[in-house]
C-alpha cells in the first residue's frame, strides 16, 4: 500500500511539473504564434493577388487592399479590383488536419489557386498535397457540381489527378475541400442577397 | 612491430576507452535498425525521400540526446515499476515544448517538422535508449550513447531513402538523377517498398558484419 | 450503424493500422514468433485500445471545452497507463487465470505506438462516441490479424523454409510485412474512415 501511494505522488508530482511546463511555454508562446499564424494568412492572401507588401507594413497593406467579409463565422477575403474571393478551408486528412487558403475567381466557382498552409501528412507522399507543383493542378478547375480528385483523371473540367500512391490523403483532400465550399458557398449567397 | 608500433599502441589504448566503445554499440554493433530492430514505424515511414530521412534522423537524435540526458538526471528518483510512463511523459512533454518554441520564434522550420513530432515522440528508439541505457548511466556517457544512436539511426535511413527515392522518383534531394525516361517505381513510396528496402538491408549488413540472430524454433 | 461497420471493415482492411499506416511495429515484429503469442498480445490490444478509446474520449471532449487541448497527449499517455495498471490489478485479483495468460504482454502495450496513435487520430478527426468506440475497436482487431497473419508464416516458415541466415529472426520478417502490405493495397476505395 505504501509502494502504490509512492507511485501515485510520483505520478501525480510529474504530472503536475510537466502540466505546468507545457502551460507555461504555452503562455509564453500564444500571442506570437496567433500573430504568426496571422502574418502567415494575410500573406498568403495577398500573394494570391499579387499585391506587394513588405515585412514592416504587411498588415496595412492587408486592411487597404483587401475587403473582408463575415457571415456566421465564416469570412471571406475580397480582391475589389479582380472581384476574386478566398476562405480559409479546413478539415481532417489522414494522419492530422490540413489547413489552407482557396482562391476561387468572381464566379465563385473556378478556382484560381490553392495553398496549404498546413499538414500533417506522410512526408514525401500525402505530403505531396501542400506542394505548389501539385496543387498548381487545381487552377481553373471547377467546384461544381463537386470537386473530384481521381486516379485517372481524364480532363473534365472538375477533375483533378489523384497524388499517386497517395490514395487516402487525396480522398481526404477532396472531401474537406467539397465540405467546406458547400457550406461557404451557402453564406456567400446569403452575404450576396 | 616496427614501424607500426606506435600507431598499434594507441589503437589499442582507445579500444579500452568507453566513449568510444558506446560510440561503436550505437553506430555499428547494437544499431537501433538493423540489429535491435527499433524505430521501424519511423524508418519505414521517411525514408521515401533523401531530405525527409535527414530531417528526421536529426530530430530523432536530438531528442533522444535530450530526453537521455533529462532521465539520466533523474534516475535515481523514478520508482521502477512505472518508469516506461515516466519516459514516455519526459519525452512528449520535450517534444512539445520544442515544438511550440520553433512555433513561436522559427515558424518555418516549425511547418516543415509539424509531420514528424508525432513520429518522433512514439519512436521506440528514444524510449529504448533511456530504458537500456540512461536510466543505468551518468549523463556524460548517456550524452554520448544518445548521439551515436542517433547517428547510427540517421545513415541507415538516409541508406535506405537512396534507394527508395531513386526508384520511385528518379531523385535524390529533389534533384532528378535518373533520365526522364526513367519509369517511376511508385510502391517503392508506400508501405511496401518500405518494407522490402529494409529488410534487403538488413540481410545485406548482418551478413557483411556476421552478426546473425539465431535462428527460433 | 451503417457508419459504424463502415468504420469496422475500414480499420480491419483498408485502413489497416499496422499494414496501411505502418503502426505498432515494434512489438509486432518481437512478438510474431508463434501464433500463439500473436493471439495473446493482439487479444490484449484489442482489450486495451477499445477500452482506452472510450475512456479518453470524454476526458478529450473536457480538454477541448476548457482550451487545454495541448495537454490531450500528455494526458493521453497518462489514462493509458493507468488504464493498463488498472486492469493488471483487477485481472489479477478477480480473473487470476486470464491474467496469467496475459502474461508480459499486458504491461507492453503501454509502449505499443497503436494505442496513442488511434486516440489521436479520433481527437483529429473529431469522431463522436460511437464512431471512437467503432474505430478504436476495428485499428486493433485490424492489428491482431496483421500479427497472427504475420506468426502464422513466420511457424511455417521456422519448420518448412531455407530463411538466409542474414535474414533469420527479425530480417524475414520485413520481407512478409512487404508483402501482406502489398496485398492489402488490393482493398483500396473499400470503405471509409
Amino acid at each position: 500500500m505504501k509502494h502504490n501511494l509512492r507511485l501515485i505522488i510520483f505520478v501525480g508530482i510529474m504530472g503536475l511539473i510537466t502540466s505546468f511546463l507545457l502551460a507555461g511555454m504555452d503562455a509564453l508562446t500564444k500571442e506570437r504564434i496567433l500573430a504568426n499564424q496571422e502574418a502567415e494568412l494575410k500573406t498568403t492572401i495577398m500573394k494570391a493577388y499579387d499585391i506587394s507588401y513588405t515585412l514592416a507594413n504587411l498588415h496595412e497593406v492587408f486592411d487597404e487592399s483587401v475587403k473582408i467579409m463575415t457571415h456566421d463565422g465564416l469570412s471571406f477575403y475580397i480582391d475589389e479590383s479582380t472581384g476574386y474571393v478566398s476562405y480559409v478551408f479546413e478539415g481532417s486528412g489522414v494522419w492530422g488536419p490540413i489547413i489552407g487558403v482557396i482562391t476561387l475567381q468572381s464566379d465563385f466557382e473556378t478556382i484560381a489557386s490553392i495553398v496549404v498552409l498546413q499538414q500533417e501528412e506522410t512526408p514525401g507522399l500525402g505530403g505531396i498535397v501542400a506542394e505548389a507543383k501539385y496543387l498548381s493542378n487545381f487552377n481553373g478547375i471547377k467546384m461544381v457540381p463537386s470537386l473530384e480528385i481521381n486516379k485517372d483523371a481524364r480532363g473534365a473540367p472538375n477533375e483533378v489527378n489523384a497524388i499517386s500512391g497517395a490514395t487516402r490523403t487525396s480522398k481526404a483532400f477532396e472531401e474537406l475541400l467539397n465540405e467546406s465550399y458547400a457550406r461557404h458557398k451557402a453564406a456567400w449567397l446569403i452575404l450576396n442577397g | 612491430m616496427g614501424k607500426g608500433g606506435n600507431v598499434d599502441m594507441k589503437w589499442i589504448r582507445l579500444k579500452y576507452k568507453k566513449w568510444f566503445n558506446i560510440s561503436k554499440d550505437g553506430l555499428v554493433k547494437n544499431n537501433q535498425i538493423v540489429i535491435a530492430v527499433l524505430g521501424i514505424c519511423s524508418a519505414l515511414a521517411v525514408t521515401n525521400r533523401v531530405e525527409n530521412a535527414i530531417a528526421m534522423g536529426l530530430g530523432v537524435t536530438f531528442v533522444v540526446m535530450a530526453s537521455s540526458m533529462t532521465v539520466s538526471l533523474i534516475r535515481n528518483l523514478i520508482p521502477s515499476r512505472i518508469r516506461m510512463v515516466t519516459y514516455m511523459v519526459i519525452i512528449s512533454s520535450l517534444v512539445i515544448m520544442v515544438q511550440m518554441f520553433l512555433e513561436a520564434y522559427f515558424f518555418d522550420i516549425a511547418k516543415a517538422l509539424g509531420a514528424y513530432v508525432g513520429l518522433i515522440i512514439t519512436n521506440c528508439i528514444v524510449m529504448g535508449r533511456a530504458e537500456a541505457f540512461a536510466v543505468k548511466n551518468p549523463v556524460r556517457y548517456t550524452l554520448i550513447d544518445g548521439f551515436a544512436s542517433g547517428m547510427g539511426y540517421t545513415y541507415v535511413l538516409i541508406l535506405v531513402a537512396l534507394v527508395r527515392e531513386i526508384l520511385a522518383f528518379g531523385t535524390i534531394l529533389n534533384v532528378q538523377v535518373m533520365p526522364d525516361a526513367w519509369p517511376k517505381w511508385v510502391v517503392m513510396a508506400m508501405a511496401p517498398g518500405g518494407f522490402f528496402v529494409l529488410g534487403v538491408l538488413i540481410w545485406i549488413i548482418r551478413e557483411l558484419s556476421k552478426n546473425f540472430e539465431v535462428e527460433m524454433k | 450503424m451503417d457508419r459504424i461497420i463502415e468504420i469496422i471493415v475500414a480499420t480491419i482492411l483498408n485502413h489497416n493500422i499496422a499494414l496501411a499506416y505502418i503502426l505498432g511495429m515494434c512489438p509486432l515484429i518481437a512478438i510474431s514468433t508463434n501464433v500463439r503469442n500473436a493471439k495473446g498480445m493482439g487479444l490484449a490490444v484489442v482489450f486495451v485500445v477499445t477500452l482506452t478509446g472510450i475512456i479518453n474520449w470524454p476526458i478529450y471532449m473536457l480538454l477541448k471545452s476548457t482550451g487545454t487541448s495541448y495537454l490531450s497527449l500528455l494526458v493521453f499517455i497518462i489514462t493509458i497507463a493507468a488504464t493498463v495498471q488498472f486492469l493488471e490489478m483487477f485481472l489479477d485479483k478477480f480473473f487470476p487465470k486470464l491474467y496469467n495468460a496475459f502474461g508480459i504482454f499486458l504491461p507492453l502495450i503501454t509502449v505499443n505506438c497503436v494505442v496513442l496513435a488511434v486516440s489521436l487520430f479520433f481527437a483529429n478527426r473529431n469522431y463522436n462516441f460511437a464512431e471512437t468506440t467503432a474505430f478504436s475497436f476495428g485499428s486493433a482487431v485490424g492489428w491482431m490479424l496483421a500479427i497472427i497473419l504475420v506468426a502464422g508464416i513466420r511457424e511455417k516458415m521456422a519448420k518448412n523454409s531455407d530463411t538466409p541466415r542474414g535474414l533469420a529472426g527479425k530480417g524475414i520478417v520485413f520481407i512478409i510485412l512487404g508483402i501482406l502490405s502489398l496485398a492489402f493495397i488490393g482493398f483500396t476505395g473499400l470503405a471509409n474512415i
